[in-house]
This record gives structure tokens, sequence and C-alpha cells, in this order.
């Protein structure tokens, strides 16, 4: 059953001085649930273009995209909104999580925006975050006080707990060493073969590219090869 | 969890947030002292008419206030058919609203002493009852308050001016009912000290009995009844009634405060407009402190914001989280501007602000030279809601521009 699906999906930025880019050609993708899905290529080939408008963050120029069924050009402002706090995880190079709260707190603000009880909640902080590492004491402390490293896994951590069907990885491991980078790997591979959640990185490295079970390079905004591996 | 993030917000820059709240505290603290000290000293003018001299209100014949005649008085009958009224003059729950009132006797004359004449006004009161209506009994510097007899109490100014001491002789004159000069010896009992040079220069006291010889009364006429009312919001209500009830064409005239002294009364009613413009050229100040401070803090939390949005959270969550960052701030302002506000206007409301620099300037206005503080209740509630609306409304504009960033441009922006 097809999670993603993109059809015909054009992206051109209108510049400064009335130059456009043509960030995404015409670009048509499929993508099956409990897929793990590398895009990658170059930089400026259209990798992020392509999730953030899987991602309903941002718009096409024109062509269609549906997640889980869901024409995202229908939904408005709250209802996309509602969509993404649903269906779509998000984990970004920079971990981006919010500076003010503890890494309890930043995996715990996810599911109550989702209207999960508080007992649900407790639960699922301590095992998501025992499961990536972050001990009862990290968990108190704020992302300032961690690591790059295990500011990344609460990002992840964060991601997984609201139990979403698609999670859209921005270049994951481009921050971490690669130590590091093939442990989270690891861990995702291992939530996306146990609980079924559809990966789709954007990504440069090789040890994604090893993992992942489809890999799509992209150039110019258009895929010029798409790869399925057992 | 969104207030959580709001109140943890307000501290990821201490600095900043110490800088707005210091600015708030600065508009409540100035406003309110503005407030205190102004009030204080209207309510001190405004004290000194109605407990000085005239009481809250006064009735008389008609066109007396117009024109103070000797040949325009209170007969007997009148005196009863007031005393009637005010005894009727009940709140719905059954209370007085006349705390009391004391017959007068005023008219125009002229003092004089060995050294020389002026003119005064001639004031016969009847001492016991007069005590409860006005407070020159209370501020008797030398000497003693009337008895009986033929003494005076006079103001210290005048008291100077006539070269005079207490126990010195002084003598009236004026014109009596039937159009003779009369006139007659007083020895001066007590001086008395109000604060207002005018004041002390132009009213002698003396008993009711010796100020109806002189005006030539001889059947127990009086020329006013000085009323001093329970509470001061029953004034107009008052008022209206006695007109009613004792109409001009039945010979009566019912004058208040406000009417025999305009100058007080615009005071008072200035306060109301004046405390309008303060609060708003304060609180705009403040809004533009905090509206400034709200769009630097959205500038460098973009990124954030689109992250969040990203998450799922709604726009309406951002907009809130904002709006909730303001009022934080506002209420620790208050809280602050509120707890030094009470000690320093405390402080003067207490021993009062010590102006004797001034006092010559401000006996004038019939004030003392201390001023006691005074802030209603009104103002306070004004300031403290005033304060919460502008922060709330000065984090609202940025709110908005926050929430209605495109996500993905709020994500790249740097």
């Amino acid at each position: 059953m097809a999670i993603v699906n993109v059809e015909q999906l054009v992206k051109v930025y209108e510049g400064k001085k009335m130059v456009s880019v043509r960030a995404l050609d015409g670009v048509d993708l499929t993508v099956t649930a409990g897929e793990f899905t590398a895009i990658a290529g170059p930089s400026g080939s259209g990798k992020t273009t392509l999730l953030n408008t899987i991602g309903g963050i941002d718009t096409p120029t024109s062509g269609f995209v549906s997640v889980d069924g869901q024409n995202l050009s229908q939904l408005n402002g709250n209802k996309l909104a509602d969509f993404r706090l649903h269906n779509i995880g998000f984990i970004f190079q920079a971990y981006n999580l919010i500076p003010v709260l503890t890494a309890a707190e930043n995996v715990e603000f996810i599911m109550l925006m989702q209207g999960i009880d508080n007992v649900e909640r407790q639960r699922r902080i301590v095992e998501e975050l025992s499961d990536f590492g972050i001990d009862q004491e990290m968990m108190k402390r704020r992302p300032a006080e961690l690591s790059g490293g295990q500011q990344q896994r609460v990002a992840i951590a964060r991601a997984t707990v609201a139990r979403p069907k698609l999670i859209l990885a921005d270049e994951p491991t481009a921050n971490l060493d690669s130590q590091t980078g093939s442990h989270l790997l690891d861990k995702m591979k291992e939530m996306n073969q146990k609980r079924g959640i559809t990966f789709i990185f954007s990504t440069h490295d090789p040890m994604v590219m090893e993992r992942a079970s489809r890999l799509v390079r992209l150039q110019d905004g258009k895929i010029i090869s798409d790869e399925t591996r057992s | 969890m969104i207030s959580k993030i709001a109140w943890r917000n307000i501290w990821r820059n201490p600095l900043r947030s110490v800088v707005l709240v210091t600015t708030i505290i600065i508009g409540i603290v100035g406003f309110w002292l503005m407030m205190a000290f102004s009030r204080g000293l209207v309510d001190s003018m405004i004290d000194s008419i109605i407990n000085l001299h005239a009481g809250h209100v006064q009735i008389s014949s008609d066109g007396y206030y117009q024109d103070p005649s000797t040949d325009r008085y209170l007969t007997r009958p009148q005196q009863e058919q007031v005393q009637t009224q005010l005894s009727m003059l009940k709140t719905k729950k059954g209370k007085t609203r006349v705390a009391h009132s004391a017959p007068i006797v005023s008219v125009q004359g002229m003092v004089s002493s060995s050294e020389t004449s002026l003119g005064v006004m001639i004031h016969g009161v009847q001492p016991d009852q007069e005590r409860q209506v006005t407070e020159i009994a209370d501020r008797i510097v030398e000497g003693k308050y009337l008895n009986s007899g033929q003494n005076v109490v006079i103001g210290k100014r005048l008291a100077d001016q006539l070269k005079v001491e207490v126990s010195d002789k002084i003598v009236l004159i004026t014109n009596s009912l039937n159009g003779e000069i009369n006139s007659g010896a007083f020895r001066v009992s007590g001086i008395y000290r109000v604060g207002s040079s005018d004041f002390e220069k132009s009213f002698v006291y003396l008993t009711i009995t010796e100020a109806q010889q002189l005006a030539g009364y001889q059947d127990q006429q009086i020329t006013a009844i000085s009323v001093q009312l329970s509470n001061d919001k029953y004034l107009t209500e008052v008022v209206q009634e006695l007109r009613k009830n004792l109409p001009a064409d039945g010979g009566y005239g019912t004058v208040s405060w406000k009417d025999q002294n305009p100058i007080g009364k615009t005071y008072e009613e200035s306060m109301s407009m004046s405390s309008g413009i303060i609060i708003g050229i304060t609180f705009v100040a403040v809004a533009l402190g905090l509206l400034n401070i709200f769009l630097m803090v959205i500038y460098e939390r973009i990124h954030e914001f689109g992250v969040m949005m990203a998450n799922g959270i709604r726009p309406s969550k951002i907009r809130q989280m904002l709006v909730l960052e303001g009022l934080f701030l506002g209420l620790i302002g208050t809280a602050c501007g509120t707890v030094i506000s009470v000690a320093v206007i405390g402080h003067f409301a207490y021993h009062g602000l010590d102006l004797s620099a001034f006092s010559e300037g401000l006996s004038t206005f019939g004030v003392g030279s201390v001023i006691k503080f005074t802030l209603s209740i009104t103002d306070f509630l004004t300031v403290i809601i005033c304060v919460q609306g502008v922060a709330v409304l000065s984090a609202l504009y940025p709110a908005i521009k926050a929430s209605r960033f495109k996500v993905v441009d709020a994500i790249n922006f740097e």
C-alpha cells in the first residue's frame, strides 16, 4: 500500500531579479508503507525540497502529493498542522529541539499536543528515550546540556514517540560522528522493522544509502535512478 | 505545556526580560505616584473647602449666594422646614445621609484693630454644632475656640495683618438688616491656622448670637444651614432632593461645595481627564518598548517556530505562547510595581510629603504644605488591567506575525 504518492511534482523558486530556480522538475514517486528509502543526490538536486513538499511544510508549484491517501493540497493551515502532528515525524540535521524544555519534555510536547493522557505519555517517554540510550538523568537536561549525538537521539525519539506512519529525515547523520550515526541508523532501521514506520531520508551519507531498502537518486530536480534492494 | 514554554522563554534572555519588566515597573510606579500625589493635592483642597468652611451643602435663602446681603435670611419656620427635610434624607437601608448640620450667620463686614481695618466675612456659628461640621475648632494654634460672650476666633494671617494677639480687642463692623451700620468690640479668644492664607485672612468666627445682633436679626434669623454628609457620594442626590423639596419659589437656595467653589470642582473633574491623559502617555511608551522587544524576540526565534509548526504545532499555539509571554511579563512587572508603589505611596499616605518650601504657593489654593498621597481603587485597578492589556496587545502583533510565517521559510531562516 502506497503511503506517499507524488505525481508530476514541480517546485519553482522565484529568486531575486526575476531569476527562477526549478528545484523539482516533474518528479513521480510512490513510496510503499514500511519502506526505508534514501533520496540521494548532490547539493541543490532537490532532495530537501522533495522531503519538505511530502511533509506538507512547502507547497508545490504544480503536481500532486498525497500521504496515506490524503491529498495535502486539500488541507489548510490548521488541518495540515494536525495531519502532520498525527501522521508525519521530522528529523532535522540540526536536531532542532526546543531549547527551554528538557529532553523528556521535548518528547512529551508532541504527545501532549496529540492529546495523549499523562500516564501513557510518561510510559512512552521512559520507553522511547531509554531505547535510544538516554538515561533518567539525561532526560532532565535541556538540549544545551546534551552532546550533539544525545540531542539527535532525543530528536529521533520525539519523532517516533508520536507513532507517525511516516518519518522524514533530512540529513540526520550529517552532524554526527560515524559511530553515533551508524548506531542511530540501526535504531531507526529497528523502528522501521518493528513498528512498520516508513522512513524517507535525504542524504549524502553512504551509511544511510547502505541501509536503505530503496535508493532514489535525484539530479537537477529529476529522478535519475530508483533502485530497490533486498 | 505551552504556558511552561512561555514562562521559560521569558528567562532565556534574563537581561532583556529584566529591562522589559523594569520598563513596566517604571510605568506603573510613575503613574501611581503621580496619581496619588495629584489626588492627595486635590483631596487636600476639597477637604479644606468642605471641612473648614462650607460643609458639603448649604441651604440658604434664595439668591443669597449671588448676593450675600443681610436681607436674605432664613426665617424660623423655614429653618424648621429645612431640618424636617434633612431628617428625611435616608438611604434605601434607612441610614441617615446627613452626618451633622449647623446654622450660620454669614455677613460681609470690616474688622479694625488699632493698626488697620480690613474687609472680612463675619461668620456666626453655634460652637457646639459647628465643631461637628467644620474643623476650625481643631485648627486653633493659639488661645481657645469660641464659647460664649463677645469673643472671636481669627486666622493667623489676619492676626498678623491686624497686629493683634490672643486677648487683644478688635472691632467688627457690618451693615445691619435695617440699613444701619452696626459695630461691636470683641476679644480675640483664639487664632487658627489652616494653611490657606486667603482663608486665614478672610474669615472671622464669633457666636451666632453675637452675629445675629450685628446683622440686626431679631427673630433668630440665620443666613444658612451648613450640612455635613455621612458620605461624599451622596452629594449629587442630596442636592437634587433638597432642591426639589425646598424649591427656590419657596424662598430656598441649596448649593453644594462645588457650586460655591468652582475652582475646586474644576480640579476634581480635571483629575479624571488628566489621569486618562497620563495613563495614555505612560502606556503608549510602555507598549512601544514591549513591542520593540517582542519583535526582536520573534526575529530571533523564527527558526524555532518553523520547527514547532513542522512538528504539527498549530499556528494558534504559537500565538498563544507569545501572548502568554507578554502576559507573564506584564504580571511580573505589575507585581513588582505594586510592591514598590504600595511601599512608597503607603509611606507618603501615612507621613505625607512635606512641601514646606512651596507652602506659600500651595496655600493660595487652600492646600496645606504636607500632601498625603491618596490612590483610589479605580486608579489601582485601571493600571493593573491596562498593563496586562498593553502587555498582551504588544505581544499580539508579533505573535500574529510569527504564526503567519511559511513553515519552510521559518525553518530555513538564519
